[in-house]
């Protein structure tokens, strides 16, 4: 299986931060989805993915060419926090500025994209909504016949109406054979919903790569009463909260044997595991979960 | 390359900027006062007070380019291209305002409150010194945009480039006047230099025309450093 994106040993220091020689791939045909918290470092590793941010060291690799062969954007549809485009534009003068520079530009793609969006054609950027703004980003980057999305936060600050609508799209530009999304997020409902693939940043490291399912089926959240807790699996349960009539916390679903039958199991989120490795990296524990 | 982002610089710049464009001429044009050397100040005006840069006060367009499939080298080549084409024009609508100038002279009778007669020699003068205070103000202002953007950029430009420049001038000036009224203004280096160049025209215009296309040159070299090494 190939790889749509390979970085090896990247690494990027910056005043109050740094990623520190990150190495990942997210392999062809699937929805990525690039999670961890805010200031994990998921849009300083977007930058350098398409060389806006300068790195110290590392290499990257996108659709099998470097990142530095600008031929590589021509497969790419980007989607930042926002669409970059000018106040005064209107989605006509979003295409005219765009069209000249992509091979496979399609406008009848794009303008079908309008339409399904409820776009007016003539609407300023000023006057859209977030969400309407956000669309016509997407059905910007839709319209060169990528093979790789790359979208940082595409659904944040949309509401959940859009984004489901947003994630539907999604779907849609899948179906179609040799297609991938890289999906930086830190709403992990979206992802829980779409994604098949998950790297996991979290200050500066990647602390897991693989498939989704993998992740979800390797931990478990964990509750049980005061006298529940023998002493030694106190150290195996990530995040652990003690309380006045128990505890809880997650656990890796190799360490559950040995436990009351009292305790109660139940199956992890996306969320869950994010905030409980936050909890574990707060008391001083943490590592590598791949 | 360059023509595609040159139609993408002027895309982003028509719209904001299109009313802004022709206000000067027509203030110059209904108020009378008209004289030839305003070409140098206009063409000036033009080439640096409607550039992209502008443009991205209301949205960063570096996001944007650096997404699509073009070069850093592109971005900078384009906007240099677009701003001498902007100051050509801005020449040509200069020249044109002194044939319409000198029209309106010659039918109304004005001739005592516009001056828009000029001989070649001067209007070539007009071009050099327009085309030397562009480079300087492109070496001043394009390198600061490209390694800082816009919205930091402008207060460097105008602190560390405009103001020191008009100092200079001032201080000239001063200096000039200073020994014109001591009765020494034959002395005046400023005098003698402006003599020689008289009377010695296409030397000192070849002479202006070298210096100030090397100036844009080390403009462009610079600004290409500074956008080849900026980190977004």
């Amino acid at each position: 299986m190939k790889n749509v994106i390979e970085v090896k040993n990247l690494t990027k220091r910056r005043k109050n931060f740094s990623l520190d020689s990150i190495s990942f791939e997210v392999p062809n045909g699937f929805i990525c989805g690039f999670i961890g918290q805010n200031g994990a470092g998921k849009t300083t590793t977007l930058k350098l993915m398409l060389n806006m941010a300068l790195r110290d060291s590392g290499e990257i690799e996108i659709l099998e060419k470097s990142n530095n062969d600008i031929s590589v954007k021509e497969e790419l549809g980007v989607l930042l926090d926002q669409p970059y485009f000018q106040d005064s534009w209107t989605p006509i003068d979003v295409e005219n500025a765009m069209r000249p520079f992509y091979k496979s530009w399609d406008s009848n793609i794009y303008h079908q994209y309008l339409q399904r969006f409820s776009l007016n054609f003539g609407q300023k950027f000023k006057t859209l909504s977030r969400g309407m703004k956000m669309k016509l980003g997407l059905a910007t980057a839709l319209s060169h016949n990528a093979r790789l999305l790359l979208l940082d936060e595409p659904t944040s600050g949309l509401d959940p109406v859009m984004r489901d609508e947003m994630l539907n799209i999604l779907r849609d530009y899948m179906a179609q054979e040799d297609r991938s999304i890289f999906f930086s997020t830190h709403i992990t409902s979206d992802l829980e919903k779409i994604a098949d693939f998950i790297v996991y940043i979290h200050k500066g490291q990647i602390i897991y790569s693989g498939l989704k399912d993998e992740l979800i089926e390797k931990y478990c959240l964990i509750r049980g009463g005061k006298n529940d807790l023998p002493t030694e699996k106190r150290q195996k349960i990530i995040g652990l909260r003690e309380h006045i009539s128990g505890f809880d916390g997650m656990i890796d679903v190799s360490h559950v044997g040995g436990f009351s039958s009292n305790v109660v199991m139940e199956a992890v989120t996306l969320e869950d595991i994010m905030v409980y490795i936050n909890k574990t990296d707060d008391s001083g524990l943490g590592g590598d979960m791949r | 390359m360059i023509t595609k982002m040159i139609a993408f610089d002027w895309l982003t710049m028509k719209k904001g900027l299109a009313v802004d464009f022709i206000i000067i001429p027509i203030l110059i044009l209904v108020s009378g006062a008209f004289h030839p050397l305003y070409m140098i100040p206009l063409s000036v005006f033009f080439s640096f007070g409607f550039t992209p840069f502008g443009a991205e006060e209301k949205g960063d367009l570096h996001y944007l380019h650096l997404s699509m499939p073009v070069k850093r080298s592109d971005v900078v080549v384009g906007r240099f291209a677009l701003s001498f084409i902007i100051f050509l024009c801005s020449l040509i609508l200069g020249r044109l305002l002194i044939s319409v100038m000198g029209f309106i002279s010659a039918n109304i009778g004005l001739s005592f409150l516009i001056h828009p007669s000029i001989s070649f020699s001067e209007y070539l003068t007009i071009l050099t010194i327009s085309y030397l205070l562009y480079a300087l103000l492109s070496l001043l202002v394009f390198p600061v945009m490209f390694k800082l953007g816009y919205s930091k950029g402008k207060h460097i430009s105008i602190y560390g480039g405009y103001i020191p420049l008009m100092f200079i001038f001032v201080v000239l000036a001063a200096w000039d006047w200073s020994t014109t009224v001591w009765g020494r203004r034959a002395e005046s280096p400023i005098i003698r230099l402006i003599e020689y160049a008289s009377e010695n025209l296409v030397a000192s215009g070849i002479a202006l025309f070298i210096v100030s296309t090397s100036i844009l040159l080390l403009s462009y070299l610079l600004s290409l450093r500074a956008y080849r090494n900026r980190d977004f």
